[in-house]
């Protein structure tokens, strides 16, 4: 899968202070090739948004635009994403600790991300406070 | 006269999300206060006799004391966070989103906030999430 960079979104330029998680962009590429669940979901996403013209499946994962990709992929996970740097480098999956519920204690706020992340993900992420 | 600028904050960070308020100027908001005068000179002669340096009488220390100055006691006094991102703009005053308390909730945190910063700066104050980031030159 080759996620294209150079596109830029809102996300790249603007602040933000997430609990989550960090990713290298390789890791992001091997994690979605490894997940017929999540690359089904994130073409959803995508034919949603195209209906007119979608390109077939394969060739939409050879050939996406990083930040499109990235969009889809927090929406697929219920997640915000952040890509702070212009060469896409790491992305930050997570959610804005301003977002906490009236009614959500910090605990809980921290446990429905390590389990968003988990269900999505698998195993093996540890998440924590980042901020840009 | 030189006011000793003596310690560094989390302020000089280049990012921040709290929740709290904006306002002009730090000088106008102590000025107009009775109640935080005292507390604010009190912890200046507390630093300068820690220090060994000379203590200005209140009346010649707020004539002098800069906004930095100010800015670091207000935050050890409130125990919240200031900030003014670069050289523009207004001074943000409040809580870190991140610093939620475990079993605190989102409504307790704003409360929390709330009531602290009417305590010590009455009211009539207009309070809101706050998110900057900027590249310190």
């Amino acid at each position: 899968m080759k996620i294209r960079t150079g596109f830029v979104s809102n996300s790249s330029s603007s602040s933000f202070c997430i609990y989550g998680i960090c990713l290298e962009d390789e890791q992001v590429d091997s994690l979605v090739r490894g997940s017929e669940g999540l690359k089904d979901k994130i073409y959803e996403l995508y034919k949603k948004d195209f209906k007119k013209k979608v390109y077939p499946k394969e060739e939409f994962f050879e050939d996406i635009w990083d930040d499109l990709f990235y969009d889809y992929l927090g929406s697929a996970l219920g997640l915000e994403y952040y890509s702070p740097f212009d060469d896409g480098s790491y992305i930050y999956l997570g959610r804005s600790w301003c977002c906490i519920e009236g009614e959500e204690t910090g605990n809980e706020f921290r446990e429905s991300v390590e389990k968003t992340l988990k269900d999505g993900l698998g195993d093996g992420y540890t998440c924590k406070t980042h901020e840009q | 006269m030189k006011v000793r600028q003596g310690f560094v904050s989390n302020s000089s960070s280049s990012s921040f999300c709290i929740y709290g308020i904006c306002v002009e100027d730090i000088e106008s908001l102590v000025d107009g206060n009775p109640k935080l005068k005292p507390k604010i000179y009190e912890k200046y002669v507390e630093e300068q006799k820690k220090w060994g340096e000379e203590i200005l009488p209140e009346e010649e220390y707020f004539e002098n004391v800069d906004s930095y100055d100010l800015r670091e006691r207000l935050e050890y006094l409130l125990g919240m966070e200031i900030y003014k991102p670069g050289d523009w703009g207004c001074f943000y005053i409040g809580d870190s989103w991140s610093s939620i308390g475990d079993d605190e909730t989102g409504k307790q945190f704003k409360e929390r906030v709330e009531k602290e910063l009417k305590e010590t700066f009455g009211e009539g104050l207009s309070f809101s999430t706050h998110e900057e980031g900027w590249m310190d030159c």
